[in-house]
């Protein structure tokens, strides 16, 4: 029997009066990768940040397994901590330590201050965090925006038989995950 | 007692310089946490924001704890009290509870990248509010030690005795601040007023409880 690793049925939320997702309903088996696709402002962040639970949905229901990894769009990492020591608050908050700081090539990167870290620096030391501990689930949002070719390939091959939720543009990460593909436009969910 | 005049001076240009290098410098960063309790880990994160980003908020803070020092040196020298621990604490609640105060808004902004982390974790919200408190009374329990024995010393009263109780009470003050101003985030009326109002009764109530012991 294939068990779903995430199950979002009607779920909805609303910044003020506007409507960002409207009554989505999507499940992720176990093992499964999914790629959301939409255009910008379609709802694909909104609705990865809800099934990380970042975010309370307004209606519906959603069910996630504990210890998801989470990747938003713009690396949320305090500025005044060393990478090391936010991968230790990190590990801390999901009881797992770093096991290969070599993954996505952060061993040099431990020792600087998030700071200092270029955009694409930040995104693989989000991604390190996201990956820490081997959570049951990975959502990630735009996981390969900013990375080199050598970091986007590293990416690729980490999330290769993993289960994974990630919202992209990227129609070659799609190819290269043999994801299966929702679309989504104005906040609902297209094709399943 | 003369020579602690330049032996402040110079403590203070010392640490001042020692912070300056080590807690700027990009090359001498040192890594100050370890993978622990998550309390404590959100703690470290904290307090590491009010060492390398807000010190001028942490200056304020000793400031307030120093001036609450010369207060209780001279009350306790000009009129030495029967119970010194009991005027010791009503006449630093006021500092103490301005030392906490003022850390709270870089704590506050230091959580949010860590409440999201908490949220995806499933961390629990008494966590994330322990640790805010703990990130407040951890330098003004300090301060309020400092104070306290500094004071003794001064007015010739206990300084040990004087210094523990002052920093244990800084510790409910701490945590009073911390609870206010989490409250106070979840209210529309919030705002620095509201805040300081809050904190001004929590100074007042410490005040009279200490007074009564």
């Amino acid at each position: 029997m294939v068990v779903a690793a995430l199950e979002l049925e009607g779920v909805s939320k609303y910044f003020g009066a506007r409507c960002a997702v409207h009554g989505a309903t999507l499940a992720v088996r176990s093992g499964e990768r999914v790629a959301v696709l939409g255009d910008n402002g379609s709802g694909k962040s909104t609705l990865l940040a809800i099934a990380s639970g970042v975010l309370d949905a307004d209606g519906g229901r959603v069910g996630r397994p504990v210890g998801i990894g989470y990747a938003p769009e713009k690396p949320d990492i305090p500025d005044h901590l060393l990478v090391v020591e936010w991968l230790d608050v990190v590990g801390s908050l999901k009881g797992a330590n770093l096991r290969d700081p070599d993954e996505l090539g952060i061993r040099s990167l431990l020792g600087k201050r998030v700071s200092t870290l270029s955009l694409g620096q930040r995104q693989r030391v989000s991604l390190c965090a996201a990956f820490l501990g081997e959570p049951p689930l990975l959502v990630l949002d735009e996981p390969t925006n900013a990375l080199d070719h050598d970091a986007r390939a590293a990416v690729i091959e980490r999330l290769r038989g993993a289960t994974v939720l990630v919202a992209t543009h990227d129609e070659d990460l799609v190819e290269s995950l043999s994801a299966r593909v929702v679309r989504m436009k104005n906040g609902r969910i297209d094709i399943s | 007692m003369v020579a602690l005049v330049p032996a402040a001076g110079l403590a203070v240009v010392a640490v001042s310089a020692a912070w300056r290098v080590a807690l700027e410098g990009g090359g001498l960063d040192v890594r100050l946490t370890r993978r622990t309790l998550p309390v404590l880990a959100i703690t470290a994160a904290h307090l590491l924001r009010l060492l390398r980003v807000a010190r001028g908020r942490l200056v304020v803070s000793a400031a307030s704890a120093s001036f609450g020092a010369v207060a209780l040196a001279l009350s306790l020298h000009n009129d030495p009290p029967v119970r010194p621990v009991a005027r010791a604490l009503a006449i630093l609640s006021w500092p103490l509870t301005l030392s906490a105060a003022v850390l709270v808004a870089p704590v506050r902004e230091a959580e949010g990248p860590v409440r999201s982390l908490a949220r995806v974790t499933r961390t629990r919200w008494t966590t994330l509010l322990a640790a805010f408190a703990l990130t407040l009374a951890t330098p003004s329990s300090a301060f309020g030690a400092t104070a306290g024995a500094l004071a003794g010393v001064f007015a010739r009263e206990p300084p040990t005795t004087l210094g523990i109780t002052a920093g244990a009470w800084a510790v409910p003050i701490a945590f009073a601040v911390a609870i206010w101003a989490r409250w106070l985030d979840r209210r529309p009326q919030r705002g620095p007023v509201v805040f300081c109002l809050g904190a001004f009764v929590v100074g007042a109530v410490a005040t009279g409880v200490a007074s009564t012991w």
